[in-house]
């Protein structure tokens, strides 16, 4: 094969493209008006592709969110685990208050949860909506809770050695007894009431039911966990009373239904629970220290032994207890008309 | 070798369209959706949240078959609806499984 071009093979390639040139030129050109058309077009184009997937990705913002916070509480139980710990910090930490669980209303927000729930109180035979909670918790950290409070006579939400109801026989009593035995004396007699009682002694829990007036309910009973006489922690934080409730509550949601466990056992499981949860149970609890670990030591050491209860009844029957030997001390609470039936 | 602008059919024009349909459909779906998550409504609009992603989700795929458009837009817009037709169903799943009451 030679490597030597034809001389007319370069004029032809020469005529060829000029050729070329001249028909683009005449009838393959777009004319300027069209060249705007077509870039205006891809600019418009352009402009609306990147609004649309703008506005698309601001808009998936809080759907992702909220979807992730859902994910959150769901895997491995969060948000029922602070359901649990919040309802039973109530039912250990506040003498004669319950909850109907299954009311318990969660309301998820992004990274955040509000429970908010009903609390009440037993007086005479019939229950009174003592108040209601709004717990926002950021994730599993919880606030302080939002209370209303509709009792007349509430515990002090700042709990100090001077406002303490239940009281340690070792522990000085604070309020004027004779005020309160004229209270319980002053009130009619179709009236019931509810009385916070401090005993002189520690008794076994199946004691305390023998020694009550018969025409009464004993509602909660605060046990020694050997904090109480001296009602401060060890850094002199106040503490409050803890117990449980002394009856069987039968409905399905509440732990004390008394099917599988005494309420002892299930009152040593929720302070186990508790203190694997102190955080929010200090939290929710009014109390700003529970010790907890240091208490339930305690009752293993020495057993369950009540020093205080509260006991709800017509107040003509609570006046009896000023008789006995058992009772050191009794704060009245909330008094209702008749309905001892 | 040719230089020039095509007139697109009638049916090559819609189906371009559909895809922008598709991702017009999705953006209006998911700003209810906002405004059900913000305003925190009771229940959730049914229609815009089952029906209005499945007909998103049909104009994406007749959007899919453009040859000569992008099918940017019906991408964008088949993801948008199936994202809303999965988050609804998560929703419902997980808001099951939290407090879950008798």
């Amino acid at each position: 094969m030679s490597d030597k071009m034809n001389p007319n093979d370069d004029e032809l390639y020469q005529n060829f493209i000029k050729h070329t040139k001249q028909a683009y030129n005449t009838s393959h050109i777009l004319k300027e008006e069209d060249q705007r058309t077509i870039f205006n077009v891809g600019k418009n184009h352009a402009r609306l592709t990147n609004i649309f997937i703008s506005l698309a990705v601001l808009l998936l913002i809080i759907p992702v969110m909220t979807l992730i916070t859902y994910f959150y509480y769901a895997i491995g139980g969060r948000a029922d685990k602070l359901i649990e710990v919040a309802s039973n910090t109530i039912y250990v930490t506040e003498p004669n208050i319950n909850l109907e669980k299954i009311k318990i209303e969660d309301d998820i927000g992004l990274f955040s949860m509000h429970l908010l729930f009903d609390v009440n109180k037993r007086i005479g035979k019939e229950d009174y909506k003592a108040g209601d909670y709004d717990i926002f918790f950021a994730l599993d950290q919880p606030n302080f809770p939002k209370k209303t409070s509709l009792l007349e006579r509430p515990l002090p939400e700042i709990p100090s050695v001077e406002t303490e109801t239940l009281l340690h026989p070792e522990a000085k009593v604070p309020f004027d007894m004779w005020g309160e035995w004229d209270i319980l004396k002053g009130l009619p007699d179709g009236t019931v009431a509810e009385v916070y009682v401090s005993f002189s002694a520690l008794h076994k829990p199946e004691e305390i039911e023998q020694i009550m007036p018969k025409e009464t309910e004993l509602r909660w009973l605060a046990v020694d966990t050997g904090l109480e006489a001296k009602q401060v922690d060890k850094e002199g934080v106040p503490i409050t009373a803890i117990g449980y409730p002394a009856q069987v509550d039968s409905t399905i949601w509440s732990p004390f239904n008394g099917r599988e466990q005494t309420n002892e056992e299930v009152f040593m499981d929720i302070l186990t629970q508790l203190s694997k949860n102190e955080e929010v149970a200090t939290k929710v609890a009014r109390a700003k220290s529970l010790e907890l670990k240091e208490r339930i030591a305690y009752i293993k050491k020495n057993g369950i032994q009540v020093y205080g209860a509260v006991v709800t009844g017509p107040t003509s029957e609570l006046r009896k207890l000023e008789q006995m030997k058992e009772v050191r001390a009794v704060k009245v609470g909330e008094v209702k008309l008749w309905n001892w039936k | 070798m040719e230089l020039e602008i095509k007139k697109k059919s009638t049916f090559s024009k819609l189906v371009g369209l559909a895809g922008i349909l598709s991702f017009v459909w999705g953006l209006f779906s998911l700003a209810i959706l906002n405004a059900a998550l913000l305003l925190k409504t009771e229940t959730f609009p049914h229609f815009f949240l089952i029906k209005n992603p499945m007909f998103g989700i049909i104009f994406g795929v007749i959007g899919l078959f453009t040859r000569r458009r992008p099918r940017l837009y019906a991408w964008w817009g088949m993801g948008i609806n199936i994202f809303i037709l999965l988050f609804t169903f998560l929703m419902f799943m997980l808001a099951w499984t939290i407090n879950a009451k008798p």
